[in-house]
């Protein structure tokens, strides 16, 4: 499996010409300065913001082309995401919103429960499931996060400064724990940051803009 | 060892201009207008229903025997607002609850389903359907309407009369609280869904597509995200549409059989609202019962406030909170 994004992203001063392929398992970070468009590449693979050229193509599907006027729809592509500004459900707990994804893909809740709690521990929050978002802080949000997302066993994992509000100990750990995450399940991982140290222990390839 | 000094706090005088002074004090002049005419309006209502409190005291709400008497036979007056009060309820809680899916419904589809184009269409006819005057709802509700849904009334009391409100005594369903409330709910339609179209467009997107990026379809992205976002503001609009039902006085006229005797069997040709009261009965009522009509009045209104009031704090709430 392998995705090649070779296209433009953003209009006149924010057009951007990106060139990115990736494979199955690998971690391809992109760094770069403040409205680089950094974050504007991992909405694109989402299908949450428009390719002006080029094309996006995943594991030989056209997900986004322009030219040939195919498009994706969000919902349909095996992508989880965590935003830069995580975006959990306000009115569920940590539980509810690392369900949320596996109940929209079907998974009984018998099933989908047991996983929610796995994904959970796995990051360290698993005496947060039944926490709201607004009783979490800034660190323990991004955990659910995070858990909300590997839960879903993507395809492909964009993760936009995932590890920006944990604190430097299980900052450590996510560096070790998430490239082993990746490696088992298979998917491509883009991923932003503006950590020196992440992006030399844990990028296969990186991408600067 | 250190010590620490707090400074002295400051003194801040702001002394603001004269546009701005003047700005202010002409807004809340224009604002106060609208307190001072609701004021007068429950002023006056009071003085001329001060008789009938008088007179009859708290019977006059409880009762529900509207009788001007006879001076030739020497039968009292008696005046009670018990049965259009419970019949204005009836009504108008029938109407909101008939209404609920469909402003869910057309609120949702005009907001997340339709391109621009369509959408801009459709609003505007419904909001030509605010516009259209009460009596065209009353008189289509009472040619067009009943026919059918007293056939309609008829089914349902076929097969659920064991439910007590469907059950009546004498089966004649025309002019029932069930065909008034039908028409009430077209009446209703476009306020409560306008209201619940304003908020639901103030749900977050990003929220939105967050939960498309985890797989949502757009209905689990609305369950999700738009529908807890939005529910007070639903509320409120459903609110709002009540206390245009709660007042409206020519169409319920039109298709509701005015009869002074409280009732819940909403099939049953028999109910009344406190507006259609005042309306029948203003034109060939004494002193006494004017001043009956003028209570009724007041009653009706302190209820409409209460519920808009409610409405506006409930929407007004949720747009505070989101913002």
């Amino acid at each position: 499996m392998s995705l090649e994004l070779h296209g433009v992203i953003g209009r006149d001063s924010f057009r951007r010409e990106i060139n990115i392929t990736a494979h199955a398992g690998e971690i391809v970070v992109i760094t770069g300065a403040n409205g680089s468009g950094k974050s504007t590449i991992i909405h694109a693979i989402a299908g949450l913001a428009p390719l002006y050229d080029g094309s996006l193509i995943v594991d030989g599907e056209t997900w986004d082309s322009p030219q040939s006027k195919t498009w994706v729809a969000p919902e349909l592509r095996p992508c989880a995401v965590v935003f830069q500004d995580l975006r959990l459900f306000p009115h569920l707990t940590a539980l509810g919103n690392v369900l949320f994804g596996l109940r929209a893909h079907g998974v009984p809740r018998a099933q989908a429960t047991p996983r929610a709690r796995e994904a959970l521990a796995l990051v360290g929050a698993d005496s947060l499931s039944n926490r709201r978002p607004s009783h979490l802080s800034g660190g323990e949000r991004q955990r659910v996060a995070l858990a909300r997302a590997l839960v879903l066993n993507p395809q492909v994992l964009l993760l936009d400064e995932p590890f920006a509000a944990v604190d430097e100990a299980s900052h450590e750990t996510f560096r070790l724990v998430l490239p082993e995450a990746v490696r088992q399940s298979g998917a491509i991982t883009l991923m932003v940051t503006h950590d020196s140290t992440d992006a030399s222990t844990m990028a296969n390839h990186s991408l600067t803009l | 060892m250190s010590t620490v000094t707090t400074p002295e706090q400051r003194v801040i005088t702001t002394k603001p201009r004269l546009g701005d002074t003047l700005f202010r004090r002409s807004i809340t002049a224009g604002a106060m207008v609208s307190f001072f005419v609701l004021a007068l309006i429950a002023t006056y209502l009071l003085s001329k229903s001060w008789e009938v409190f008088r007179i009859f005291g708290f019977d006059f709400i409880t009762g529900q025997v509207w009788d001007a008497g006879n001076p030739d036979t020497g039968t009292p007056a008696t005046f009670g607002v018990a049965a259009m009060l419970v019949g204005s309820v009836v009504v108008a809680v029938l109407a909101m609850l008939f209404s609920l899916p469909f402003v869910l419904g057309t609120a949702l589809f005009l907001e997340y389903y339709v391109n621009r184009k369509l959408r801009a269409v459709l609003v505007s006819i419904l909001d030509l359907m605010a516009a259209i005057p009460s009596i065209v709802y009353g008189l289509w509700g009472y040619l067009v309407l009943m026919p059918y849904a007293s056939d309609w009334a008829a089914s349902i009391h076929k097969y659920l009369s064991w439910i007590p409100i469907f059950d009546v005594k004498v089966e004649n369903f025309d002019a029932s609280p069930f065909v008034a409330s039908l028409v009430l709910t077209l009446m209703i339609l476009p306020i409560a869904t306008s209201v619940a179209r304003e908020v639901y467009s103030r749900a977050p997107r990003d929220q939105i597509d967050a939960a498309l990026a985890l797989g949502g379809s757009r209905w689990g992205a609305i369950r999700a995200v738009v529908l807890p976002f939005g529910l007070s503001g639903l509320v409120g609009g459903m609110l709002l549409g009540l206390g245009r039902a709660l007042g409206e006085t020519i169409a319920v006229l039109l298709t509701l059989n005015l009869v002074f005797k409280v009732n819940f069997q909403i099939l049953a040709s028999a109910g009344g609202n406190v507006a259609s009261l005042i309306a029948s009965r203003f034109g060939e009522a004494g002193p006494l019962e004017v001043s009956a009509l003028m209570a009724a009045g007041l009653v009706l209104f302190i209820l409409t406030l209460i519920v808009n009031f409610s409405a506006s704090f409930i929407v007004g709430r949720t747009s505070g909170s989101r913002s």
